[in-house]
């Protein structure tokens, strides 16, 4: 949960957290591809609803750092829904992959939210997701 | 050495053929037999016939050009598909030939999965490595 580059050659000790990696992986690409479609409704004003998801010490509009996010993060995006994506359909993801898309998607959605990486875990996740998807049409 | 088989089967085709023919056409290369006699005092009498196709000679050179046509005969055959036999052997052989064509798929797909793995490892890889970066420039370039 470090904030440390993960070592990416080392294998899961166990299956247990293999399983648990893989789950907190299903749910911050889940948070993720929402967050990005809540960033296409930007076009609209947002809702108190939309805007609390996000913490109140940002100074920052969310509808504006969330755009910014993407467009900063759009490589890591896109590797975390492919790592997904094929563990999902194929069943062929290597402890390497699984590692770095679970330790990026921590980073990213940490900075999006100006929260530490240690602080993101999958029960923050689940309950973040709730929110947020109720937030998006 | 299809086609030397063929013509010797040719060969004997002809010479059977023409010893046929020859055999039909003049007085020479007659079969004989000595048969009893039912009338006058000579005990037995000679007859001659031609050749037949049931002769020894002629069977020999009818049989020896078959064989060496059997293999042509063989494919030929199954071209014709024999009901309840060949039909079975051309069904294996598509089915094995289906078979390699899926096996070869199957590696093909192999191959580009493991090259999609190998490019998203170094890509999370390079990603992972230029995250405190990344993170910086997100800051400062907030409001």
């Amino acid at each position: 949960m470090s904030q440390m580059p993960p070592d990416l050659s080392r294998p899961y000790t166990t299956e247990a957290d293999r399983a648990n990696a893989r789950e907190a992986l299903l749910l911050y690409s889940w948070l993720i591809e929402v967050l990005v479609r809540l960033a296409d409704q930007a076009a609209k004003p947002w809702s108190a609803e939309q805007e609390v998801l996000f913490p109140a010490s940002l100074r920052e509009n969310p509808a504006r750092r969330l755009s910014r996010w993407i467009t900063t993060f759009g490589d890591e995006i896109e590797v975390i829904g492919d790592v997904r994506n094929r563990m999902v359909h194929a069943g062929t993801v290597t402890d390497p992959e699984l590692r770095g898309a679970e330790w990026l998607a921590r980073q990213i959605i940490s900075t999006l939210f100006d929260m530490q990486p240690s602080e993101i875990n999958p029960i923050w996740a689940r309950q973040t997701l709730a929110r947020a998807a109720r937030e998006v049409v | 050495m299809a086609v030397t088989r063929r013509l010797l089967a040719a060969c004997l085709f002809g010479a059977g053929l023409v010893l046929t023919l020859l055999s039909s056409l003049t007085s020479s290369l007659h079969t004989c037999v000595d048969q009893i006699a039912r009338v006058g005092t000579v005990p037995t009498v000679r007859t001659c016939d031609p050749l037949s196709i049931t002769d020894a000679p002629i069977l020999v050179l009818l049989i020896g050009a078959v064989a060496l046509l059997v293999p042509d005969l063989m494919k030929h055959l199954t071209g014709l598909e024999i009901p309840g036999v060949l039909r079975i052997e051309k069904k294996v052989e598509e089915q094995g030939r289906r078979q390699e064509d899926i096996l070869r798929l199957i590696q093909q797909i192999d191959v580009s999965q493991n090259q999609q793995v190998i490019l998203t490892t170094a890509t999370v890889a390079e990603l992972v490595g230029l995250q405190p970066e990344k993170r910086r420039r997100f800051e400062s370039d907030a409001p």
